[in-house]
Protein backbone atom coordinates (compact mmCIF):
# COMPACT_ATOMS: atom_id res chain seq x y z
CA UNK A 1 0.00 0.00 0.00
CA UNK A 2 1.54 3.31 -1.04
CA UNK A 3 1.48 6.56 0.96
CA UNK A 4 -0.77 8.06 -1.75
CA UNK A 5 -3.47 5.43 -1.21
CA UNK A 6 -3.10 5.83 2.59
CA UNK A 7 -3.75 9.56 2.16
CA UNK A 8 -6.82 8.89 0.00
CA UNK A 9 -8.19 6.42 2.56
CA UNK A 10 -7.86 8.78 5.55
CA UNK A 11 -10.57 11.40 6.14
CA UNK A 12 -7.97 14.06 7.08
CA UNK A 13 -6.10 13.38 3.87
CA UNK A 14 -9.30 13.75 1.86
CA UNK A 15 -10.11 17.03 3.62
CA UNK A 16 -6.61 18.40 2.88
CA UNK A 17 -6.86 17.29 -0.77
CA UNK A 18 -10.36 18.78 -0.98
CA UNK A 19 -9.13 22.13 0.33
CA UNK A 20 -6.21 22.11 -2.12
CA UNK A 21 -8.59 21.25 -5.00
CA UNK A 22 -11.04 23.99 -3.94
CA UNK A 23 -8.19 26.50 -3.79
CA UNK A 24 -6.97 25.47 -7.26
CA UNK A 25 -10.51 25.78 -8.69
CA UNK A 26 -10.92 29.20 -7.10
CA UNK A 27 -7.62 30.36 -8.65
CA UNK A 28 -8.79 29.05 -12.03
CA UNK A 29 -12.10 30.91 -11.67
CA UNK A 30 -10.25 34.14 -10.77
CA UNK A 31 -8.12 33.81 -13.90
CA UNK A 32 -11.18 33.17 -16.07
CA UNK A 33 -13.26 35.95 -14.52
CA UNK A 34 -10.56 38.64 -14.78
CA UNK A 35 -11.10 39.62 -18.47
CA UNK A 36 -14.82 40.14 -17.78
CA UNK A 37 -14.02 42.87 -15.21
CA UNK A 38 -12.06 44.98 -17.72
CA UNK A 39 -14.16 47.69 -19.42
CA UNK A 40 -14.31 47.56 -23.27
CA UNK A 41 -13.32 51.28 -23.33
CA UNK A 42 -9.82 50.23 -22.33
CA UNK A 43 -9.26 48.45 -25.65
CA UNK A 44 -6.67 50.15 -27.83
CA UNK A 45 -3.16 49.92 -29.17
CA UNK A 46 -1.16 52.11 -26.77
CA UNK A 47 1.37 50.25 -24.68
CA UNK A 48 0.21 51.74 -21.36
CA UNK A 49 -3.16 52.82 -20.03
CA UNK A 50 -4.58 54.75 -17.03
CA UNK A 51 -7.21 52.84 -15.11
CA UNK A 52 -9.67 53.24 -12.28
CA UNK A 53 -10.01 50.11 -10.17
CA UNK A 54 -13.34 49.68 -8.43
CA UNK A 55 -13.49 47.94 -5.04
CA UNK A 56 -16.51 47.09 -2.88
CA UNK A 57 -14.90 48.87 0.12
CA UNK A 58 -12.64 51.81 0.96
CA UNK A 59 -9.10 50.99 -0.17
CA UNK A 60 -6.46 50.53 2.51
CA UNK A 61 -2.68 50.68 2.42
CA UNK A 62 -2.55 46.99 1.47
CA UNK A 63 -4.56 47.61 -1.71
CA UNK A 64 -2.49 50.65 -2.70
CA UNK A 65 0.73 48.67 -2.19
CA UNK A 66 -0.69 45.71 -4.13
CA UNK A 67 -1.31 47.89 -7.23
CA UNK A 68 1.95 49.82 -7.01
CA UNK A 69 3.75 46.92 -8.69
CA UNK A 70 1.68 47.53 -11.86
CA UNK A 71 1.79 51.32 -12.09
CA UNK A 72 1.65 54.65 -10.29
CA UNK A 73 -1.17 55.13 -7.80
CA UNK A 74 -2.33 58.71 -8.29
CA UNK A 75 -5.26 58.76 -5.93
CA UNK A 76 -7.99 56.91 -4.10
CA UNK A 77 -11.58 57.68 -3.27
CA UNK A 78 -14.27 55.89 -1.31
CA UNK A 79 -14.47 52.81 -3.51
CA UNK A 80 -11.73 53.08 -6.14
CA UNK A 81 -8.04 53.51 -6.84
CA UNK A 82 -6.56 55.45 -9.77
CA UNK A 83 -3.62 53.68 -11.32
CA UNK A 84 -1.59 55.29 -14.10
CA UNK A 85 0.89 53.85 -16.58
CA UNK A 86 -0.37 50.25 -16.43
CA UNK A 87 0.95 47.98 -19.19
CA UNK A 88 -1.87 46.44 -21.23
CA UNK A 89 -0.35 43.03 -20.56
CA UNK A 90 -0.81 43.61 -16.82
CA UNK A 91 -4.50 44.53 -17.02
CA UNK A 92 -5.67 40.96 -16.35
CA UNK A 93 -3.38 40.73 -13.31
CA UNK A 94 -4.83 44.00 -12.01
CA UNK A 95 -8.38 42.67 -12.46
CA UNK A 96 -7.62 39.20 -11.06
CA UNK A 97 -8.07 39.65 -7.25
CA UNK A 98 -11.56 38.68 -6.08
CA UNK A 99 -11.89 42.01 -4.28
CA UNK A 100 -11.64 43.94 -7.57
CA UNK A 101 -15.13 44.45 -9.03
CA UNK A 102 -14.26 46.39 -12.21
CA UNK A 103 -11.38 48.01 -14.07
CA UNK A 104 -12.25 50.96 -16.29
CA UNK A 105 -10.84 54.19 -17.66
CA UNK A 106 -10.16 57.02 -15.21
CA UNK A 107 -13.18 59.26 -14.78
CA UNK A 108 -11.48 62.64 -15.29
CA UNK A 109 -12.77 65.29 -12.93
CA UNK A 110 -14.82 62.66 -11.11
CA UNK B 1 -21.64 11.32 40.10
CA UNK B 2 -24.06 9.44 37.87
CA UNK B 3 -24.57 12.56 35.74
CA UNK B 4 -20.81 13.01 35.34
CA UNK B 5 -20.49 9.41 34.18
CA UNK B 6 -23.30 9.91 31.68
CA UNK B 7 -21.64 13.07 30.32
CA UNK B 8 -18.31 11.28 30.08
CA UNK B 9 -19.93 8.31 28.34
CA UNK B 10 -21.60 10.64 25.87
CA UNK B 11 -18.29 12.40 25.19
CA UNK B 12 -16.49 9.08 24.60
CA UNK B 13 -19.22 7.87 22.20
CA UNK B 14 -19.20 11.19 20.38
CA UNK B 15 -15.41 11.30 19.93
CA UNK B 16 -15.37 7.68 18.81
CA UNK B 17 -17.88 8.52 16.11
CA UNK B 18 -16.20 11.82 15.13
CA UNK B 19 -12.53 11.67 16.25
CA UNK B 20 -11.97 15.26 15.05
CA UNK B 21 -14.13 16.47 17.96
CA UNK B 22 -11.49 15.29 20.46
CA UNK B 23 -9.19 18.02 19.18
CA UNK B 24 -11.84 20.75 19.46
CA UNK B 25 -13.30 19.92 22.89
CA UNK B 26 -10.20 21.00 24.95
CA UNK B 27 -10.54 24.49 23.45
CA UNK B 28 -14.12 24.93 24.69
CA UNK B 29 -13.13 25.90 28.29
CA UNK B 30 -10.48 28.27 26.91
CA UNK B 31 -13.05 29.93 24.64
CA UNK B 32 -15.63 30.07 27.46
CA UNK B 33 -13.12 31.73 29.83
CA UNK B 34 -12.04 34.18 27.12
CA UNK B 35 -15.67 35.10 26.37
CA UNK B 36 -16.52 35.45 30.05
CA UNK B 37 -13.54 37.74 30.76
CA UNK B 38 -14.16 39.93 27.70
CA UNK B 39 -17.92 40.15 28.34
CA UNK B 40 -17.39 40.99 32.01
CA UNK B 41 -15.69 44.19 30.89
CA UNK B 42 -12.70 43.72 33.20
CA UNK B 43 -10.52 45.27 30.50
CA UNK B 44 -11.37 47.85 27.80
CA UNK B 45 -12.65 46.15 24.62
CA UNK B 46 -9.89 47.78 22.57
CA UNK B 47 -7.24 46.00 24.66
CA UNK B 48 -9.04 42.70 25.19
CA UNK B 49 -11.50 41.88 22.40
CA UNK B 50 -13.72 38.80 22.61
CA UNK B 51 -13.87 35.77 20.29
CA UNK B 52 -16.78 37.30 18.33
CA UNK B 53 -14.64 40.39 17.53
CA UNK B 54 -11.84 38.14 16.27
CA UNK B 55 -14.28 36.17 14.07
CA UNK B 56 -15.61 39.48 12.67
CA UNK B 57 -12.03 40.64 11.96
CA UNK B 58 -11.38 37.32 10.17
CA UNK B 59 -14.32 37.87 7.81
CA UNK B 60 -13.51 41.57 7.26
CA UNK B 61 -9.84 40.90 6.44
CA UNK B 62 -10.81 38.00 4.17
CA UNK B 63 -13.42 40.13 2.41
CA UNK B 64 -10.80 42.81 1.78
CA UNK B 65 -8.33 40.23 0.49
CA UNK B 66 -5.71 41.09 3.09
CA UNK B 67 -5.70 37.87 5.12
CA UNK B 68 -5.62 35.36 2.21
CA UNK B 69 -2.84 37.32 0.52
CA UNK B 70 -0.68 37.53 3.65
CA UNK B 71 -1.34 33.89 4.50
CA UNK B 72 -0.36 32.83 1.00
CA UNK B 73 2.87 34.88 1.22
CA UNK B 74 3.80 33.29 4.55
CA UNK B 75 3.06 29.76 3.33
CA UNK B 76 5.01 30.23 0.09
CA UNK B 77 8.00 31.58 2.03
CA UNK B 78 7.88 28.64 4.44
CA UNK B 79 7.51 26.10 1.62
CA UNK B 80 10.40 27.65 -0.36
CA UNK B 81 12.68 27.86 2.68
CA UNK B 82 11.77 24.35 3.81
CA UNK B 83 12.33 22.90 0.32
CA UNK B 84 15.79 24.47 0.08
CA UNK B 85 16.60 23.49 3.68
CA UNK B 86 15.59 19.88 3.07
CA UNK B 87 17.41 19.75 -0.30
CA UNK B 88 20.64 20.81 1.45
CA UNK B 89 20.04 19.16 4.82
CA UNK B 90 19.29 15.56 3.85
CA UNK B 91 22.30 15.04 1.51
CA UNK B 92 24.56 16.81 4.01
CA UNK B 93 23.23 14.67 6.85
CA UNK B 94 23.70 11.48 4.82
CA UNK B 95 27.26 12.56 3.94
CA UNK B 96 28.15 13.31 7.56
CA UNK B 97 26.50 10.12 8.74
CA UNK B 98 28.22 7.84 6.23
CA UNK B 99 31.69 9.38 5.93
CA UNK B 100 34.04 9.59 8.89
CA UNK B 101 36.06 12.34 7.18
CA UNK B 102 32.98 14.43 6.47
CA UNK B 103 31.92 13.94 10.09
CA UNK B 104 35.30 15.17 11.38
CA UNK B 105 35.25 18.24 9.14
CA UNK B 106 31.59 19.22 9.30
CA UNK B 107 30.51 18.33 12.82
CA UNK B 108 32.39 21.13 14.71
CA UNK B 109 31.29 23.67 12.08
CA UNK B 110 27.71 22.45 12.36
CA UNK B 111 27.70 22.74 16.16
CA UNK B 112 29.33 26.20 15.96
CA UNK B 113 26.67 27.57 13.63
CA UNK B 114 23.85 25.82 15.48
CA UNK B 115 24.70 27.98 18.48
CA UNK B 116 24.22 31.15 16.43
CA UNK B 117 20.48 31.63 16.43
CA UNK B 118 18.61 32.52 13.25
CA UNK B 119 17.67 35.98 14.51
CA UNK B 120 21.34 36.68 15.34
CA UNK B 121 21.98 36.60 11.58
CA UNK B 122 19.47 39.34 10.85
CA UNK B 123 21.70 42.42 11.35
CA UNK B 124 24.29 41.20 8.86
CA UNK B 125 21.66 39.80 6.47
CA UNK B 126 19.95 43.19 6.37
CA UNK B 127 23.26 44.80 5.38
CA UNK B 128 23.93 42.15 2.72
CA UNK B 129 20.47 41.61 1.22
CA UNK B 130 18.30 44.40 2.60
CA UNK B 131 14.64 44.14 3.62
CA UNK B 132 13.51 41.49 1.19
CA UNK B 133 12.70 37.94 0.30
CA UNK B 134 16.35 36.81 0.24
CA UNK B 135 16.81 37.71 3.90
CA UNK B 136 13.63 35.90 4.90
CA UNK B 137 14.45 32.81 2.84
CA UNK B 138 17.97 32.67 4.28
CA UNK B 139 16.65 32.72 7.85
CA UNK B 140 14.08 29.98 7.17
CA UNK B 141 16.61 27.77 5.36
CA UNK B 142 19.07 28.28 8.21
CA UNK B 143 16.43 27.39 10.81
CA UNK B 144 15.16 24.30 8.98
CA UNK B 145 18.64 23.05 8.14
CA UNK B 146 19.95 22.09 11.58
CA UNK B 147 17.13 19.82 12.80
CA UNK B 148 17.09 18.10 9.38
CA UNK B 149 20.88 17.57 9.27
CA UNK B 150 21.20 16.44 12.89
CA UNK B 151 18.25 14.03 12.69
CA UNK B 152 19.46 12.64 9.35
CA UNK B 153 22.90 11.99 10.86
CA UNK B 154 21.22 10.30 13.83
CA UNK B 155 19.05 8.23 11.49
CA UNK B 156 21.95 7.14 9.29
CA UNK B 157 24.05 6.22 12.33
CA UNK B 158 21.19 4.26 13.88
CA UNK B 159 20.93 1.86 10.92
CA UNK B 160 22.81 -1.30 12.05
CA UNK B 161 26.14 -1.70 10.23
CA UNK B 162 25.40 -5.40 9.83
CA UNK B 163 22.61 -4.61 7.37
CA UNK B 164 24.98 -2.65 5.12
CA UNK B 165 27.66 -5.33 5.43
CA UNK B 166 25.11 -8.05 4.59
CA UNK B 167 23.95 -6.15 1.51
CA UNK B 168 27.56 -5.53 0.42
CA UNK B 169 28.46 -9.19 0.87
CA UNK B 170 25.47 -10.11 -1.32
CA UNK B 171 26.94 -8.01 -4.11
CA UNK B 172 25.07 -4.72 -3.73
CA UNK B 173 26.92 -1.59 -4.82
CA UNK B 174 27.51 1.23 -2.31
CA UNK B 175 24.93 3.38 -4.09
CA UNK B 176 22.35 0.58 -3.82
CA UNK B 177 23.13 0.08 -0.11
CA UNK B 178 22.62 3.81 0.40
CA UNK B 179 19.33 3.81 -1.53
CA UNK B 180 17.84 0.55 -0.26
CA UNK B 181 19.27 0.15 3.24
CA UNK B 182 20.61 3.39 4.71
CA UNK B 183 18.00 5.88 3.49
CA UNK B 184 14.90 3.75 4.31
CA UNK B 185 16.39 3.00 7.75
CA UNK B 186 17.06 6.68 8.40
CA UNK B 187 13.73 7.89 7.01
CA UNK B 188 11.77 7.94 10.31
CA UNK B 189 14.48 10.19 11.81
CA UNK B 190 14.58 12.33 8.67
CA UNK B 191 10.81 12.89 8.90
CA UNK B 192 11.17 13.73 12.61
CA UNK B 193 13.84 16.29 11.67
CA UNK B 194 11.60 17.70 8.98
CA UNK B 195 8.72 18.00 11.43
CA UNK B 196 10.89 19.82 13.99
CA UNK B 197 12.58 21.94 11.32
CA UNK B 198 9.29 23.10 9.83
CA UNK B 199 8.01 23.98 13.31
CA UNK B 200 11.09 26.08 14.07
CA UNK B 201 10.99 27.53 10.54
CA UNK B 202 7.36 28.62 10.99
CA UNK B 203 8.24 30.49 14.20
CA UNK B 204 11.35 32.04 12.63
CA UNK B 205 9.31 33.16 9.62
CA UNK B 206 6.85 35.06 11.81
CA UNK B 207 9.70 36.73 13.71
CA UNK B 208 11.44 37.71 10.46
CA UNK B 209 8.23 39.00 8.89
CA UNK B 210 7.76 41.22 11.93
CA UNK B 211 11.21 42.72 11.49
CA UNK B 212 11.86 42.79 7.74
CA UNK B 213 8.56 41.85 6.08
CA UNK B 214 6.21 43.96 4.02
CA UNK B 215 3.60 41.19 3.92
CA UNK B 216 2.77 37.94 5.69
CA UNK B 217 1.00 37.00 8.91
CA UNK B 218 3.91 38.23 11.06
CA UNK B 219 3.84 41.57 9.26
CA UNK B 220 0.06 41.79 9.69
CA UNK B 221 0.39 41.30 13.45
CA UNK B 222 3.22 43.80 13.80
CA UNK B 223 1.47 46.32 11.56
CA UNK B 224 -1.68 45.95 13.67
CA UNK B 225 0.39 47.08 16.67
CA UNK B 226 1.01 50.37 14.83
CA UNK B 227 -2.72 50.85 14.38
CA UNK B 228 -3.44 49.62 17.92
CA UNK B 229 -5.63 46.84 16.53
CA UNK B 230 -5.48 44.16 19.23
CA UNK B 231 -8.09 42.11 17.43
CA UNK B 232 -5.84 41.65 14.37
CA UNK B 233 -2.93 40.60 16.60
CA UNK B 234 -5.13 38.00 18.30
CA UNK B 235 -6.43 36.82 14.93
CA UNK B 236 -2.84 36.40 13.70
CA UNK B 237 -1.95 34.37 16.80
CA UNK B 238 -4.98 32.10 16.38
CA UNK B 239 -4.22 31.56 12.68
CA UNK B 240 -0.60 30.67 13.49
CA UNK B 241 -1.65 28.09 16.07
CA UNK B 242 -4.48 26.67 13.99
CA UNK B 243 -2.48 26.41 10.80
CA UNK B 244 0.46 24.77 12.51
CA UNK B 245 -1.88 22.34 14.27
CA UNK B 246 -3.39 21.33 10.92
CA UNK B 247 0.00 21.00 9.19
CA UNK B 248 1.56 19.06 12.05
CA UNK B 249 -1.35 16.85 13.15
CA UNK B 250 -2.86 16.26 9.72
CA UNK B 251 0.20 16.04 7.46
CA UNK B 252 3.53 15.70 9.28
CA UNK B 253 2.54 13.41 12.18
CA UNK B 254 0.75 10.86 9.92
CA UNK B 255 3.74 10.99 7.55
CA UNK B 256 6.06 10.33 10.48
CA UNK B 257 3.89 7.42 11.65
CA UNK B 258 3.61 6.02 8.12
CA UNK B 259 7.37 6.06 7.54
CA UNK B 260 8.03 4.65 11.03
CA UNK B 261 5.64 1.77 10.44
CA UNK B 262 6.91 1.14 6.93
CA UNK B 263 10.65 1.41 7.34
CA UNK B 264 11.28 1.75 11.06
CA UNK B 265 11.34 -2.02 11.47
CA UNK B 266 14.47 -2.22 9.30
CA UNK B 267 16.50 -1.81 12.47
CA UNK B 268 14.80 -4.64 14.41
Amino acid sequence: MSIASDVLRSSKGRVVLGVVAAWALFQLWLTMAAPGKIAPELEGTSEKVNVQIELPFTPERFHVLAFQQYGRVSGTDEHSIELRGVKRTDLRSVARPYWVTAVGPIKEGG
Amino acid sequence: MNLMLQIWGGYVRLTQRWPGLAAIVPFIPVLALWTAVSEAGLFPRAFFPGPADVVRAFFTLTYKGILPDYLQDSLIRLATGAAVGVAIGIPLGVLIGTSRWAHRICWPVLLFFQAIGDIAWLPILLIWFGFGLTTMTFVIVYTVLFPVVLNTVLGVESVPRDLSRAALSLGASRARVLWEVTLPGALPNIITGLRNGLGYGWRALIAVEMIVGTSGIGFMMFDARRAGSTVEILLGMIILGLLWYIVDAWILAPLERATGQRWGLVTS
